[in-house]
């Protein structure tokens, strides 16, 4: 039930690709640089799934990633207003399940916030134990490279997800700053 | 999830290709309320991007002060 509740939770927070005057780009629809739109391009490994996973991402009050100190600031988001969540449906290249999607959003500073995974629809994580941000710069195919999911409790075939899984399979079953 | 940041090697959709590209410079985020009310987890450590003192969140490439 707390799981279902969260899941509401992420998605009426984070209606598909909302977040004021973002889009996600499908397949086949045109694409024109403007100064005020700036666009993401990743790619995602077919390793990880079919379309599994859709991630969620918070536009940031602050306009630039810099300066940047040691100690990591937090994201500082509207919670309300500012997200958006990417949509598993419409990749807008799936060339024999290589998978890229394309958002068009306003420019500025953006984190990865959470992350929700289609086949368990009651599942989602959010990231708030720490995660990236990135400048998406206006008028520009902003590469993210590959974004990669996967799910907390079974092993990650991608090596740069093996110390994920690993949190949850220590002598303790669950990280330690787990509430 | 983590990202694999952009690189030389990766390439764009051939209709993107005309575009003005930019890598991604990707850094680190700190802690942050739970606002979906769901599981918690972190970004593991990205070589030169994120890396964690202990629960703290860091810029591996900014040095301490």
């Amino acid at each position: 039930m707390k799981a279902a509740i969260a899941l509401v939770s992420i998605l009426m927070l984070s209606s598909q690709t909302s977040a004021e005057e973002a889009r996600q780009v499908r397949q086949g629809q045109p694409v024109a640089v403007t100064s005020d739109l700036a666009y993401l391009l990743f790619r995602e490994d077919p390793r990880q799934g079919p379309g599994d996973f859709e991630y969620v991402l918070a536009r940031e009050l602050q306009k630039t990633i810099l300066p940047l100190d040691h100690v990591a600031a937090p994201p500082q988001f509207d919670a309300q207003a500012s997200l958006i969540r990417t949509d598993a449906r419409y990749p807008y290249v799936n060339d024999a399940g290589q998978k890229s999607y394309l958002l068009a959003v306003p420019p500025g500073v953006y984190s990865i916030v959470a992350v929700t995974y289609k086949r368990m629809p009651a599942i989602g994580t959010c990231l708030c134990m720490g995660t990236v941000r990135f400048e998406a710069r206006a008028g520009m195919l902003n590469d993210l490279g590959y974004l990669l999911g996967a799910i907390e409790d079974k092993p990650s075939c991608l090596p740069e997800l093996a110390s994920y899984q690993a949190l949850w399979t220590g002598p303790t079953q669950r990280p330690r700053w787990h509430l | 999830m983590t990202v694999r940041p952009s690189t030389d090697e990766m390439g764009a959709p051939s209709s993107l290709r005309t575009l003005p590209r930019t890598r991604a410079k990707y850094a680190a985020a700190g802690k942050f309320p739970n606002y979906f009310r769901t599981m918690i987890n972190r970004v593991p450590p990205i070589a030169g991007v994120l890396a964690y003192e202990g629960d703290r969140a860091i810029n591996p490439q900014v040095p301490e002060r």
